[in-house]
Formats: structure tokens, sequence, C-alpha cells
């Protein structure tokens, strides 16, 4: 997997956490926990956007398969409204992924 | 399918075109020029999306802190832009780099006077050295040094040859010798214009969130909601639902790989014989990237009226 595939995976699950937003209420908590995470996914696409990475190393082929199968764990859950929480929760292992990967990266700007 | 006769009726035509071509010294006409003009569209797309890199995360952030009315100030405003100025101008330098290599071609097809040739080529490989230069000062650009600099190199050469070899040879030549430059700067390009897509896409979805908030926020208001309000809003939703959709099919990715077949069966001809047989296969794939090229025009030019 190359990093503007796995920038196109995340940028596919902030879409969808958008979609799922749009059905719950502004102001509550499930609401500004969705928030907070879409703004950390967004956030951490633009920081891969600016950092090279050796895509035939081990660690980043480690780490991005681990954003793979977080991304295929979130596709279970992430239309289905009775398991918000393990989608939330989904979302937050995703931040941590993201950010393992970025921190092997050498920024570009 | 079509019925054999027609199919011959077809063969026998390009068969024309191809001795015409050869009779004129232009058998390399129609494809090139075919290649050119696709080419131009795919880089005038490619600059929308790269000179409005850091516009889009702007306006995103803008609007996500007005739809929580949040206070917005400029130091916000100039964080939120990922891309210095130098760095989207490398860019669009890159795209006008790939653009001249392609008045190269079409000049070289087209000309008789090889003298001309010589001097404007040697303009080009001067302003593609200067445009080296400034991407090889900032090492983090590593790899539009290593697409950008050979492209320069290889018409440097061409230009050399202009006066004493025939047009041809140096078709051939610039093709030939051009072909693996090109794919390289398409593969860097494709990379940056991936990134600037979903950057792009992300600010839409983000909007598509906030046009149905503050749909729903009014019609919270249950009695007191304004109905014209709503009537507007639901309005706003349409409008943004349409940009979403439409969006979809702007991605420059399969234009910029259309383009790079499109050079490869430009490079087969080139080395091979010139017939009816060669000329179709180089024309359909020319004309598939030429159809590719429109289509992607078309989208984005449609995105922006919205």
């Amino acid at each position: 997997m190359t990093r503007s595939e796995l920038i196109r995976q995340v940028a596919d699950s902030v879409t969808e956490i958008d979609v799922l937003r749009s059905s719950v209420s502004r102001g509550t908590s499930e609401r500004i926990q969705l928030d907070e995470l879409r703004d950390d996914l967004d956030t951490r696409v633009n920081r891969l956007s600016v950092r090279n990475f050796e895509e035939n190393s081990g660690r980043f082929l480690e780490f991005s398969e681990a954003i793979s199968d977080i991304n295929a764990d979130l596709q279970v859950t992430i239309d289905d409204v009775n398991n918000r929480v393990t989608t939330i929760n989904n979302l937050k292992r995703l931040v941590g992924a993201v950010d393992q990967l970025i921190g092997i990266g050498r920024l570009i700007v | 399918m079509k019925p054999a006769w027609r199919r011959g009726i077809v063969v026998a035509g390009l068969g024309l075109s191809v001795l015409l071509a050869g009779a004129c010294g232009a058998a390399y006409r129609r494809p090139i020029t075919r290649f050119n003009d696709a080419s131009a569209v795919v880089i005038a797309t490619s600059r929308v999306y790269f000179s409005e890199l850091n516009r889009v995360e702007r306006d995103a952030l803008i609007e996500k802190l007005s739809a929580e009315q949040k206070a917005i100030d400029l130091t916000m405003l100039r964080k939120a832009q990922p891309f210095s100025e130098k760095q989207i101008q490398e860019r669009l330098d890159a795209l006008d780099a790939l653009a001249q290599y392609g008045d190269l071609l079409a000049k070289l097809e087209s000309s008789d006077a090889p003298t001309q040739i010589h001097t404007e080529f040697k303009g080009l490989a001067d302003a593609l050295k200067s445009l080296e230069k400034t991407v090889s000062g900032d090492e983090s650009n590593a790899k539009f040094k290593a697409a950008v600099g050979p492209v320069a190199s290889l018409i440097a050469t061409i230009a050399s040859i202009g006066i004493r070899a025939k047009i041809d040879q140096q078709l051939k030549t610039a093709i030939v010798d051009g072909d693996k430059h090109v794919q390289a700067l398409l593969a860097v390009m494709e990379d940056d214009l991936s990134d600037a897509f979903q950057n792009r896409r992300l600010a839409l979805s983000q909007l598509r969130l906030f046009a149905t908030d503050a749909y729903n926020d009014e019609r919270q208001k249950g009695k007191s909601a304004n109905p014209e309000v709503l009537t507007r809003l639901a309005s706003r939703i349409k409008t943004v639902e349409d940009q979403w959709e439409n969006f979809q099919s702007t991605s420059p990715i399969p234009s910029l790989r259309a383009m790079g077949k499109a050079h490869k069966a430009l490079v087969a001809y080139a080395v091979g014989p010139k017939n009816p047989t060669t000329f179709a296969a180089v024309l359909t794939d020319v004309e598939a990237f030429l159809n590719e090229a429109r289509r992607i025009g078309e989208a984005v030019q449609a995105l922006r009226a919205l």
C-alpha cells in the first residue's frame, strides 16, 4: 500500500464519520466525541500529505496494515446505530495508528 | 462489432491518412496534435487543484469556525494552509514543464524550419534548467528535482541536434527518450494531485454536514422555526449534494494515467513501422486520452460553476 492509498482510506473513513455525524444531534456527548475525532483525523490526513515515507520499509508496512485492519473494523460498525460506542473506540484506535505512521515520516514542508 | 466491409473502409482510410501524412513528412500529425490537445486540458485541470490547495483548506476552516460560531483570526487561517507559496509554485512550474514538452512535440511535428526550432528549444531548455535549480534548492522536494531535471536535459539534447537532424528523427528521439521522464513526472503529479483531491473531498464532506446541521438546528426550533429559512437551508443542502455528486468524477488521476498510456503508445509508434495498423493503434490510445481529458475538464468546469 502507498502513502496516497492510505490517505484515501483514512479520508474514506472521515467522509463516513460526516454522514454519521449528520444523524446525531449537536451538543450530545456522542456528537461532541465524533466532532473531535473527525477533526483529529482531518488534521492527520494533512500531516500525512506533507510527509515522505519509505514505503517498502517494515515499519511502514506494519503501520499501514494496522490502519487497514482498523478501517475494516470501522466499516462493520459505522452504520449500526446500536454500536456507536464500538465505532467511537475504533475511531480512537485509528487516530492512534495514524499517529504511529506519521511518527516514521519525513516532513516535506 | 462492425461488419468486415466497414472495418475495411476504416483501415483503408487510415492507410490513406498514413500515406498522405508520410508524403507531407508529418506521419505523427494527428496523434501528436490530439495528444497535445488532451495534455493541455489535463494540465489546466491539474493546475486548478494545485492553485487551490491552500484556499480549500482555508475555506474549510472558515466554514467550520463560522458554523461553530467561534472566533476567526488570521494566524489560524495561515496555519490552516499546508503548502508554502514556493511549493505550490514549484508544482505549477512542473506542470508547465509537461506542457512545454507537449508543445515541443507539436512544434517538431509542424515545423519546416529547424533553425527556428533550435532557438525556441534552447529557450525552453534554459527555462527548465532554471526550474531544476529552483527545485533543487529545497532538499524536501527531491522527488520534483528527480522528475523535472531529466526533462530539462532531454530538451537541451534535442535542441542541440535541432539544426542537423531531420525532423522525424528529432520527433522519434523526443518521444522515445522522453518517455521515462514523462512517466516519472506523471507519477509525481499523481501522488500530489491524489492528496489534493482528498483534501478537497474532506472539505466538501464537511460542508455537507454544515448544510444539514443548519437545517436541523432551524427545524428543532419547532413552532418558532422560520419556514422561509427552512426552505433556503433545504435548497443549500441540495446545492452541496449536487457538488458532492459532481465532485466524485473530478479526480484528475484517471486522466494522468490515460496520458501515460497515450505516451507509451506514441513511443511504440515512433519505434515501430508506420502503417495503418500501428497508426490505428496509437490513435486509439490517444483518442481515449483525449476523451478522458475532456470528461475531467467538463466535470471540473461544472463543479466550479455550481
